[in-house]
């Protein structure tokens, strides 16, 4: 099929009239440029604040004389880490890869790439005052959507000025066919203004009664992670995958029944079982969140076999690993997510005795085992760390190997340092598999003795401490890698000068990597 | 082909969906939730928090205390929460009708607050908790909050706000720390968090009753605390 070598064979000329790359570099190099420099200032404050937050975790007395200060409790630093990592850094990350990947495939210019970068400049404003507004103490109180309400106007209209001008840059695109990426791209540019407006609405400046907050705020961040940020890492991957690897797309039917079986299902989550709210919506967001297997293994066969052989055939890539390793988490962490929502049949044996012995005897050794996970992960380190697994392993990974692959083409400047980018996979990769494997079988074994009231509680705290600790030396790995990524960007900028990059012609834009 | 309005189309399809089902639909089945009369005075459930309760609950929220602590209890054969005796009943969606934000918690680094009011009824407990988590609950990982706490010269005799503090943790002599509003704010919500009201829908066990003995994943029965009518002792923090 020709749509689906369509990112492979790029710099191929076609007959119509498509921009040419020189006109689209020349368009998106201010805007994209803006967005992922401030995307990588952002994701190295929130690697610091991540440090700081883990490293309190097990060791109050963190940082010195500094510990009773309130802006640095662990109730603001958190908060504020987990809102410059997914607003900071995955936000603008994912739009400035997202407006180049949209350009290039519409063979489009970018439009209105002064409004782009102007819109840009107030998000970050919007992220700088939220950040503020947490560490002083105006976060909202909703996990997942702790910007504070003065903050989030800011937030939504540099988003909508963004989105709009990347939709009319799709709008305005010479080359007709669509690829999988673009589905993904306008998925998560149109998702999140909605999300966003009916969490802030509903939770922020008109609150619900009750519990109906829970159920939103539930709903807001389970949409946040696996449709908005997945769709932007997904995209990445589906587009730099196959370029990377000098292959065409398996199947294009596979992918569009990967992204349609995301959108389905992708956005009904966010309950979980023993809350206190009625029942049938732990089980609607349960369900939902086991049919997420469907697009999971669809993607995931996809990618298998687009990569398939290609091992020998590939000499040495600095930025295939990210994608690779990007991948591979995505599936890991989907994998895990979806285990914690099984429950054993046993939990419901109380009123369906007979429905759950047959089960029981059926399936006892399956269920028995992964339900099990469910009651033991709740409400433990578990779910932290497959949401680190998902960020650090998933989406910064991604996010970062587009940043290697797209900024020397933009400004037509190397990368003074190249090494560092080995280095930075390598600190990257280790630092998230420490993080979420510590904070896995930590919050494992944190559950289990939860669960036998036999064990006091302090000693089920304690129990977590030598795991915590590992998982401080990750986001130290992790922060060792993202500052390699800093000076190497900042050395770039530096060194070349916008006035003489931007306007230059590409010479062979399909031929570096 | 032109796939873009089809594109749109389903995406605004399936996130309207999404957005009916876990979004309007609890909206409208919980968002109307009105106080219910409990037996057998009549008492009105929940009652709204006093004014110091609710400026505790900003507290509460400003210092992310709901990242490391729940304020819920789930409903037994479901995790130990009855058998650490974290509460008299799970709770349910009445519970937190008044509270905005309503901070339900998913990390327990520390124990469950869903009913901290019942078990730990003494302020100066609190306070003392909260200006060093050391002195009351030993190797707790739980910051201390100092910054809620004031430290200051005694000029004449000493506050009878002022903690009492002894040993390592007391201030140099002619100090005392004594409690800033915020922590008086505080420790009021604390101890106004009790969900022990015997509701129709989460009635209380009956003294003696076992639990069902079909939760096959909970220890045997003797071996718990459980108790229906909590006592006022501290539990583990």
């Amino acid at each position: 099929m020709m749509s689906v070598q369509a990112p492979a064979t790029e710099s191929v000329s076609r007959t119509q009239a498509a921009v040419p790359p020189m006109e689209i570099n020349r368009s998106s190099c201010l805007p994209v440029t803006m967005l992922l420099a401030s995307s990588v200032g952002w994701l190295v404050v929130a690697s610091v604040l991540g440090l700081v937050s883990a490293i309190k975790l097990h060791a109050p007395g963190f940082p010195g004389f500094l510990s009773g200060a309130s802006w640095l409790t662990y109730g603001r630093v958190y908060p504020a880490y987990s809102f410059v990592l997914i607003y900071g850094f995955a936000a603008l990350a994912g739009l400035g890869l997202g407006l180049w990947i949209l350009a290039r495939l519409s063979r489009a210019a970018v439009f209105g790439p002064v409004a782009t970068t102007i819109a840009g400049l107030f998000w970050n404003l919007g992220v700088l005052v939220g950040t503020l507004g947490i560490l002083a103490g105006a976060g909202s109180g909703y996990e997942g959507l702790e910007v504070p309400g003065f903050a989030s106007p800011i937030l939504l209209a540099a988003y909508l000025a963004i989105a709009l001008c990347a939709t009319l840059t799709f709008h305005f695109r010479s080359e007709r066919e669509m690829y999988v990426s673009q589905w993904y791209l306008l998925m998560a540019l149109f998702w999140f203004p909605w999300i966003f407006s009916t969490a802030e609405m509903l939770l922020v400046y008109f609150p619900s009664r009750g519990v109906a907050q829970a159920v939103i705020a539930g709903w807001f961040t389970h949409n946040l992670y696996w449709i908005w940020l997945a769709s932007f890492g997904l995209a990445a991957i589906f587009y730099f995958l196959p370029k990377l690897a000098g292959r065409p797309l398996h199947s294009r039917g596979l992918a569009m029944f990967g992204f349609w079986s995301l959108a389905c299902f992708g956005g009904w989550g966010g309950v979980q079982g023993g809350t206190p709210v009625p029942s049938w919506l732990a089980s609607v967001s349960g369900a939902a969140g086991i049919m997420m297997l469907v697009p999971l293994l669809a993607v995931a066969t996809n990618w298998h076999l687009t990569m398939k052989g290609t091992d020998q055939k590939l000499g040495p890539n600095p930025i295939l690993p990210f994608f690779k390793f990007g991948a591979f988490c995505f599936i890991v962490a989907s994998l895990l997510q979806i285990i914690s929502l099984l429950r054993a049949p046993s939990s419901v044996s109380a009123h369906h005795q007979d429905l759950s012995e047959t089960i029981q005897s059926t399936f006892a050794v399956v269920f028995g085992l992964l339900g099990q996970i469910a009651e033991v992960a709740r409400f433990t380190h578990y779910g932290n760390g497959v949401s680190s697994l998902f960020l650090f392993g998933f989406f910064v990974m991604v996010a970062v190997g587009g940043i290697y692959y797209v900024v020397p083409r933009l400004t037509q400047c190397e990368w003074p340092a190249p090494a560092l980018m080995k280095f930075h996979f390598r600190c990257g990769a280790a630092g998230a598999a420490f993080l979420g494997a510590s904070l896995i079988i930590g919050g494992i074994r944190q559950g289990a003795a939860m669960n036998n009231p036999n064990l006091a509680f302090l000693d089920t705290v304690r129990g977590t401490v030598p795991f915590l600790g590992m998982g401080t030396l990750g986001m130290l790995l992790l922060l060792v890698g993202n500052c390699a990524l800093a000076i190497n960007f900042a050395r770039l900028l530096m060194n070349c000068r916008c006035s003489e990059c931007c306007p230059s012609p590409i010479t062979s834009p399909g031929g570096r990597a | 082909m032109n796939q873009g309005p089809i594109i749109f189309l389903g995406v605004y399809l399936a996130m309207a969906l999404s957005w009916l089902g876990m979004v309007f639909v609890p909206e409208m089945q919980l968002g109307r939730m009105q106080e219910t009369t409990v037996p057998p005075a009549g008492a009105r459930y929940p009652a709204p928090r006093n004014g110091l309760a609710q400026e505790g609950r900003d507290v509460y929220r400003a210092n992310g205390c709901y990242y490391c602590h729940t304020q819920q209890v789930r409903a037994r054969g479901f995790g130990a929460d009855f058998e650490r005796g974290w509460g008299a009943r799970h709770s349910v969606a009445p519970d937190y009708l008044y509270d905005r934000p309503v901070m339900l918690g998913n990390l327990r680094v520390g124990p469950d607050l869903a009913n901290i009011g019942v078990r730990q009824p003494d302020a100066a407990t609190h306070l003392l908790h909260l200006y060093n988590p050391q002195i009351t609950a030993k190797g707790s990982t739980m910051p201390p909050y100092k910054f809620l706490f004031e430290k200051r010269k005694i000029s004449g005799s000493p506050s009878p706000e002022a903690l009492k503090l002894s040993g390592e943790f007391a201030p140099e002599p002619g100090f005392e720390v004594v409690p800033k509003p915020e922590a008086l704010a505080l420790v009021a919500y604390l101890q106004s968090l009790r969900a022990d009201v015997p509701l129709f829908e989460a009635p209380l066990p009956l003294p003696g009753k076992k639990p069902g003995a079909s939760s096959t994943n909970q220890p045997p029965a003797g071996a718990t605390n459980a108790n229906p009518a909590p006592a006022g002792q501290p539990q583990a923090k």
